[in-house]
């Protein structure tokens, strides 16, 4: 099941300080221009693609100030402050970033920049193998057998 | 401090189990660059070769800054093994024993398994403690210690994954992830009796900075019965076991002729495998996101999480290796010469 993640959570605040990864319970790549992202304590997992990638490249990878990034998005781009603060709400909300005690941010690029549809989308249909506890919610038969119609040996 | 406190405490089990049933000799292992030595106390756990799955990575010297892993069979033992009341009630709602661990400190209880491990990063100490060795199911004789060694192997930049690992004697391997009747085994089998090497059917090690490789960490192959009739030419002694209510045939490679393991190898892909139903293999490339659901779900099931290394260390080997999806074909002939076009580059 793929769910399409997006609400607002407007904040100042959101867009005038740095982010870090949770790392202990996040791993993520950018593969091929889109990031997963596998959250090990929720057991669910992401895609951000076109715009959202380059966004986290920017600000989580390099760690720029996501009010930076804002400035030089290109005029004519569909990026907007709003935008960003909700990709930067989402990922929040969802323990994957956390501020990072570098308030000050990266030395931004001067370079304008596109950010073409920042998609996101969440995933939870992993989530029983993700979390699934090897040793406690299984079958008689023992492990890997996950109880009920969720089998998956 | 608790959980150093809980070490010392089986430190002392461990010594009381020696008192009362005399320690064997030590037996020296080394893997992806670590060695470990195994002590063991009592006769039952020695009587049933329960480490022989690791056989090949034995070796005759142990290294300076080995880490010790202390074994016996608690019932043998008259019970030595301690895990306080409360703690135990904790555990039991998730994979390991929080209260008892900390973030050099493991300590694991797999109830169904029956046995208690606890490693400890800063004396790189590990305790394997099955509650009674003779109850061990075949799946952990097959690949014993996995949380113990995934551990150790996340030090060295390397992963415990659910995949098979095929190679050839150049020293290139390719990764097979799937779940339990993706074709993995059959496949890896196949690949043996054309005379190419192997590092694994079930469980395997993959990562690496500068390359990835992938290491054979248990010597043993397992086999559906089911699939006993495919392979005429297998004459190598094999166990009998039953795996989830399922009978499979399992191997040690030791007994098989030929020099068919091949420890360590650099990675040139990582195929998905699936059954088709076509003579012919089809093939494809594979997305990152497929490979990911391939490989990490099965694979945190499969290997109790350690901490977060491991996820690291996956998602990194998924960005650098090329992948594809591969429907196996039931031709044999067309299987191998696809899979040989992984290697060569030729597909």
């Amino acid at each position: 099941m793929v769910k399409a993640v997006g609400y607002f959570r407007m904040s100042d605040k959101l867009l005038d300080q740095t982010y870090e990864i949770v790392s202990e319970s996040v791993a993520s790549e950018n593969i091929e221009g889109e990031v997963i992202i596998v959250h090990f304590d929720t057991g669910t997992y992401f895609s951000l693609r076109n715009g959202a990638s380059i966004a986290w490249d920017e600000v989580i990878e390099n760690s720029v100030l996501p009010r930076d990034l804002i400035g030089r998005v290109e005029a004519d781009d569909v990026a907007s402050e709003d935008q960003i603060a909700r990709f930067i709400g989402v990922l929040v909300d969802e323990s994957v970033i956390r501020p990072s005690e570098n308030a000050a941010g990266a030395a931004s690029s001067t370079d304008s920049i596109k950010l073409p549809d920042l998609v996101v989308e969440k995933y939870e249909d992993m989530q029983l193998l993700l979390l699934g506890d090897p040793i406690h919610e299984v079958e008689s038969e023992g492990w890997p057998l996950l109880r009920d119609e969720d089998s998956i040996a | 401090m608790v959980s150093t406190a809980y070490f010392d405490i089986q430190r002392q089990a461990f010594a009381e189990a020696v008192d009362r049933l005399g320690e064997c000799a030590p037996v020296h292992f080394h893997l992806a660059g670590t060695g470990f030595t195994i002590r063991s106390a009592g006769a039952a756990l020695t009587e049933t070769r329960w480490f022989r799955a690791l056989e090949h990575l034995r070796v005759e010297t142990p290294d300076p800054d080995s880490w010790n892993i202390f074994a016996w069979d608690d019932q043998e033992a008259d019970w030595t093994w301690r895990i306080p009341e409360s703690e135990f009630a904790q555990g039991m709602q998730t994979n390991h024993l929080p209260k008892l661990s900390s973030e050099s400190i493991r300590v694991f209880h797999q109830d169904w398994l029956g046995v208690y491990s606890a490693i400890n990063r800063e004396t790189r100490e590990a305790f394997y403690v099955p509650e009674e060795v003779s109850r061990i199911p075949s799946c952990e004789r097959a690949a014993p210690m996995r949380t113990i060694l995934n551990f150790l192997l996340n030090e060295k930049g390397f992963q415990m994954v659910h995949a098979a690992a095929i190679a050839l004697s150049n020293g290139t391997s390719l990764l097979l992830p799937g779940s339990g009747g993706s074709g993995k085994s059959t496949t890896a089998f196949r690949w043996i009796t054309q005379g190419h090497r192997y590092q694994g059917d079930d469980l395997c090690a993959i990562g690496g900075t500068d390359k990835i490789e992938t290491i054979a960490v248990y010597q043993s192959a397992k086999l559906r019965s089911t699939s006993e009739s495919f392979f005429p030419e297998l004459s190598s002694p094999f166990e009998r076991i039953e795996e989830f209510g399922e009978e499979k045939l399992l191997f040690h490679l030791d007994e098989m002729e030929g020099d068919i393991l091949i420890e360590r190898a650099a990675a040139v892909g990582i195929v998905l495998p699936q059954i088709g139903r076509e003579a012919k293999t089809i093939w494809g490339p594979a997305k990152p996101m497929e490979v990911m659901k391939a490989v990490i779900p099965q694979t945190t099931l499969q290997v109790p999480k350690s901490d977060n290394r491991g996820g690291s260390i996956m998602m990194d080997v998924i960005a650098r290796l090329s992948a594809w999806k591969v429907e196996l074909g039931t031709d044999p002939d067309d299987l191998i010469s696809t899979l040989e076009g992984f290697f060569s580059g030729d597909v």
